[in-house]
């Protein structure tokens, strides 16, 4: 249970009324009695009881918000589709709906095109044991409709994965649970090397993570992808925003991009998109901030330098547990 | 840094005694580099908010400063710096401008290929400027080290516009060469006084400040250019599409910096040229035509294939 100083109130965002509000309806409403009678201004003299009574009723109103929601697709063949989602986001690819045991994606049918090449992709993998390695990276069980709004591609999704855009909330990062998601990161940047192909739009919308088990999932169709060699057909804002390149005719898709989107999330999550505050910051790790200010000519050589820099800034590997309350950031 | 403002009378007084009636030799009197400017030294140049500039942007403008190029940065203390501060603070399209002088030369053959002031939002700015060593270096290799400017700005500054709120800086570039394809390990070392694992190409530089700078190139009629103008856009435009302005009269440099800016943030291209006068508004026009902003907001962007 946390402190119920008013400094401590106050610091307790939306997202996580879950921590000053545990437990079931009861419990939540016998909490809020207690909170309420504590610091309502005509009890409490502190000249803070007014903010920190209000601040109170906030965080309890959060924890009531409606959790589920229902939409339904139609798909070009008539036949309804029903999903039950709890948060939405609207990311460069289209919508997002994140349920308990899902994750949909819907692409908007100006882009069917792109909808149709990212249904028809099937990775690739040197043998049963790179399959295995590399499944839990990857999108599962997708389930792919055409429907009157456009593509939608459903995933499965196990209950303590989290879109990173929610995560995100939570920004800045300890570095040290970033520090893991990079090495997780720069995994999949190599094997996507290895494929031969660019993704080209990681970043919050197209990763899943569970930070219990420090494990992370790509998410989403392959609408940015494209083979090292090819030209661009489309790539979002966001990637374009920090490698304008891309953008110039004659440019090909090649090994550094991938490495660059995987600084650029990482800097986000720390806070710092540009990156040039962690660089200043005498708390945060010096190698772990120069490795995310210098591109990396491609994710393989990049795999050995995040293990210099990830050594050089917390020493041995070990395992830092992270509680998030995953509830209550479905329901905020 | 970065605080104060500037003021027409400031400059005014500044520019009667140490500007104006002189020549270039006078006005930069330095033969060697301040070593308030040496990149190598400086750990960070800061743009903070301030009780002056509340929400402050930074503004870097790099000038070549090789051979006959040292003319820019004439221009730019003459009537450049002026014109700036006073177009940006009148039509606003940035809140509390902080600008930033570089000189650029050539890292493979200049003793100082770049030089920094602070960023300054009145007239310490002039005086930094004047400050600058032109040391008029430069070599026969096609080019200068541009990215020197670009690695500097995305690696060693750091501005509350972006750490605040979001927001990037702006960093033009102006010369008249082909910007060479980068910097070694050993330049960055040595002149900025950053390790780094391997050589960053041209491209990575302008990577590395699109991080928190929206990046443009201005190209000047100077003796390489209007010889291989095109040699010249052949390096420019794979790393800056849609960034590259090809500028015929330099002594228009500062109405088409801030045109260029106001068309970044989204100013209808029309109004923005109706609001110089007929012959600025023709040059200015024709420089920044090549400018594509796209919709910010995220989203995607369709390309070629």
């Amino acid at each position: 249970m946390p402190s119920t100083s008013g400094e401590a109130i106050l610091s307790i965002k939306p997202v996580q009324a879950r921590h000053l509000f545990p437990g079931d309806a009861n419990a939540v409403a016998r909490r809020f009695r207690e909170l309420a009678l504590a610091w309502h201004p005509d009890r409490n003299g502190s000249p803070e009881a007014t903010r920190v009574f209000a601040h109170i009723t906030t965080l309890h109103a959060a924890t009531k918000k409606p959790v589920i929601e229902e939409r339904i697709f139609e798909t070009i063949k008539g036949r309804q589709y029903r999903l039950r989602w709890r948060r939405r986001h609207v990311g460069p690819l289209g919508e997002i709906l994140v349920g308990d045991s899902f994750i949909a994606h819907i692409v908007p049918a100006d882009l069917d095109d792109l909808s149709l090449r990212a249904a028809a992709f099937r990775p690739r993998f040197a043998d049963d044991v790179m399959r295995r390695e590399m499944a839990r990276f990857l999108p599962r069980g997708e389930t792919v409709l055409e429907t009157t709004e456009g593509w939608v591609f459903i995933e499965r999704k196990q209950g303590d994965q989290v879109l990173l855009a929610d995560l995100a909330r939570l920004a800045p990062l300890d570095p040290r649970q970033a520090a893991w998601m990079a090495t997780r990161f720069v995994n999949l940047a190599c094997w996507l090397q290895w494929s031969g192909i660019a993704h080209g739009a990681i970043g919050p919308e197209t990763l899943l993570v569970s930070p219990d088990q420090h494990s992370v999932s790509l998410t989403g169709p392959f609408l940015c992808a494209g083979s090292f060699g090819s030209a661009p057909s489309v790539l979002p804002e966001r990637t374009l925003d920090v490698a304008p390149g891309y953008a110039a005719t004659g440019t090909r898709l090649d090994e550094r991009l991938d490495p660059e989107l995987v600084r650029l999330t990482l800097r986000e999550l720390l806070g710092d998109p540009a990156g040039t505050r962690l660089a200043a910051d005498p708390d945060f790790p010096k190698p772990f901030a120069s490795w995310l200010l210098t591109p990396a000519p491609c994710a393989q050589a990049d795999f050995a330098a995040w293990e210099r820099a990830r050594e050089a800034s917390f020493g041995r590997r070990r395992f830092v547990p992270w509680k998030v309350d995953i509830a209550a950031m479905m329901a905020a | 840094m970065g605080s104060g403002s500037w003021s027409a009378a400031s400059w005014g007084s500044y520019a009667a005694s140490r500007v104006h009636g002189r020549g270039r030799a006078a006005i930069f009197a330095a033969r060697g580099m301040d070593a308030r400017f040496d990149p190598k030294t400086i750990v960070k140049r800061e743009s903070c908010d301030s009780v002056d500039n509340p929400e402050a942007t930074p503004v870097i403008i790099g000038v070549d400063v090789t051979g006959s190029m040292g003319s820019l940065a004439e221009e730019l203390i003459v009537r450049g710096l002026n014109t700036t501060f006073t177009e940006l603070l009148a039509r606003r399209p940035v809140s509390d401008p902080h600008v930033m002088a570089m000189a650029i030369g050539d890292a493979f053959c200049d003793t100082a290929p770049l030089q920094v002031t602070e960023f300054e939002a009145d007239i310490r700015i002039a005086e930094q400027l004047t400050g600058l060593w032109l040391e008029g270096g430069g070599g026969g290799n096609h080019g200068e080290s541009y990215s020197l400017a670009h690695a500097f700005a995305g690696l060693k500054t750091v501005h509350d516009a972006a750490t605040k709120r979001g927001k990037k800086g702006f960093l033009f570039t102006v010369g008249d060469e082909p910007i060479l394809d980068g910097v070694t390990r050993d330049q960055m070392r040595e002149v900025l006084g950053i390790d780094v694992e391997a050589d960053l190409s041209a491209r990575d530089c302008v990577d590395i400040a699109s991080r928190s700078y929206e990046v443009f190139h201005i190209i000047v009629d100077g003796s390489y250019a209007a010889h291989d103008l095109r040699g010249v856009r052949r390096t420019w435009d794979p790393i800056l599409p849609q960034r590259v302005i090809h500028l015929k009269d330099p002594s228009k440099l500062s109405e088409t910096i801030v045109s260029a800016i106001e068309l970044c943030v989204g100013r209808d291209r029309d109004s923005v040229m109706k609001s110089w006068d007929r012959s600025t508004a023709l040059v200015v026009a024709d420089a920044v035509s090549g400018l594509t902003m796209p919709k910010r907001g995220g989203g995607l962007r369709r390309l070629f294939a």
